[in-house]
């Protein structure tokens, strides 16, 4: 009789155990089916409408107000927004998707340029590339993240090679039909980038590891950070904050990303705290400083600009 | 370039040559088996472990069936034990295992060694508040030390004391 009767608690435990699970598997299901990875690019005023539609929630009013003078005041600064998958790697994703398309619309913009090294472009894919063996040396099996580090350097290639392309199968009669042939390569880069299970889960998943190589291989630079939010190592941090995909990123991440590409990260941060008197909006800068060794000045360094709500990133033009 | 299951198979076959590699050399891990079950696929694999010392499981060889999704390594693998065994993070009638890294903690770093390095753990260091096994769960939870010990030395015996361990078989091999 008790053997029957701790029998049944366990098979309800298991049931419990088995029923969150196939929730959260519902939830993720659910988001992977309504938002695309990256969408294609919206007016900035889709973000004042969302706030106005959901005037008559039961959000605290203040709060709400804040928001809608937030998007107000965003709508008056930027042009455009693309909005990312709500799956954890947001921040990352968006990172990479602004990245990516900075540098290729750069190389399409000084494609006939006849001296146009881009060292931007160099600077960056010399970073990825040369990622690899410095992370290994903070205690990864090579075999078990190659492919990831592979993917980035192939998305690099795909960009030096299709923003050269384009330049010579024209030539001929350049002017007129210049626009067209660029808007395919931004196409494409957008299509490579949406696609499931592939280049952005897999390059998204390597970014993790240069923010854990870049605590890893600067303890003293970010251990004040996470001592905040009850950690006591970079070590477990990383483990548990940044390696498993879909753990959402806090600033220390933002800035070890910033920092390890060299690139400037513009924040605007809307969290509802936005008062009646305010001019604008929280903003923050991340990896503005330089100071590595590299001929590349801060002026030419790529910079990309992110909208933060709480809980998610999207990206801002 | 991974095109959905591509990456899997080429990871895969990557941490298979890593193993045969260390087999090879002698270095393989001495408590931990792992091989695809079949040559038919390389998503299907069978692990066996040895019970840690000072533990009720001491002794014991225990089965593993791994399963790996196409979209492995980025989501974990699924380890089911096929060795009945009583431990308060394994369902006791179908073997499910209750293991952080092996739900949301995972991160693809790890890999299939690993994730068999971290069930051994488990065996020598229960989760009483994270129970699939409730009855081992109470007893270790409630302090009942001897209990637990007892009743999960009993299926140890009772269960894992059968599978051979092939080590032996390929040291035979090398040899011949």
């Amino acid at each position: 009789m008790p053997d029957d009767f701790s029998g049944t608690v366990d098979d309800i435990l298991q049931n419990e155990h088995l029923l969150t699970q196939a929730q959260l598997e519902a939830i993720e299901r659910e988001i992977k089916s309504s938002q695309p990875l990256t969408s294609h690019l919206l007016p900035i005023s889709v973000l004042a409408q969302q706030y106005k539609a959901d005037d008559t929630s039961n959000i605290n009013d203040d709060e709400q107000c804040g928001f809608a003078r937030a998007a107000s005041f965003l709508c008056g600064k930027y042009a455009s927004l693309r909005k990312v998958r709500g799956d954890g790697n947001c921040f990352y994703r968006a990172f990479l998707y602004a990245m990516c398309e900075r540098l290729l619309s750069r190389r399409l913009d000084h494609r006939n340029d006849d001296d146009d090294d881009d060292a931007e472009f160099r600077r960056v894919k010399r970073t990825v590339v040369d990622s690899l063996k410095w992370i290994c040396r903070q205690g990864y099996d090579e075999y078990t993240i190659d492919m990831f580090h592979e993917e980035l350097v192939d998305l690099f290639d795909f960009i030096e090679r299709a923003s050269s392309e384009t330049s010579s199968k024209e030539g001929i009669d350049d002017d007129h039909t210049k626009a067209v042939p660029s808007e395919n390569v931004m196409q494409q880069l957008h299509s490579k980038l949406n696609e499931e299970h592939a280049a952005s889960d897999y390059c998204t998943w390597f970014m993790r590891l240069m923010v854990a190589g870049q605590m890893k291989s600067n303890p003293d630079r970010y251990l004040p950070y996470i001592l905040v939010e009850n950690y006591n190592d970079v070590h477990s941090f990383c483990s548990r904050e940044v390696e498993p995909m879909g753990k959402e990123c806090g600033m220390v991440q933002v800035s070890a990303l910033a920092e390890c590409f060299g690139v400037r990260v513009v924040i605007e941060y809307m969290d509802g705290r936005m008062g009646l008197g305010g001019e604008r909006l929280a903003h923050h800068v991340f990896g503005g400083e330089v100071d590595d060794d590299s001929d590349v000045n801060k002026e030419e360094r790529t910079s990309i600009t992110l909208l933060y709500r709480p809980g998610h990133y999207d990206i801002l033009y | 370039m991974m095109r959905n299951n591509l990456g899997a198979a080429k990871r895969l076959r990557k941490e298979l040559q890593s193993l045969e590699k260390a087999a090879r050399n002698d270095e393989s891990d001495t408590d931990i088996y792992l091989r695809p079950t079949s040559s038919s696929s390389l998503l299907h694999w069978t692990a066996l472990i040895k019970g840690p010392i000072d533990t009720p499981y001491e002794g014991g060889v225990f089965r593993l069936s791994i399963l790996c999704g196409t979209d492995y390594p980025l989501a974990p693998p699924t380890i089911v034990f096929d060795t009945k065994v009583f431990h308060p993070n394994v369902h006791f009638g179908k073997g499910d295992v209750c293991l952080d890294i092996l739900k949301k903690e995972w991160s693809p770093a790890w890999g299939l060694l690993s994730a068999c390095r971290a069930v051994l753990a488990l065996l020598s260091d229960p989760d009483a508040d994270s129970p699939l096994n409730c009855d081992a769960g109470n007893m270790v939870r409630a302090g009942d030390k001897l209990a637990y010990w007892t009743t999960a030395e009993m299926y140890t015996l009772e269960n894992a004391f059968f599978i051979a361990w092939p080590t032996e078989e390929i040291a035979i091999k090398k040899k011949s």
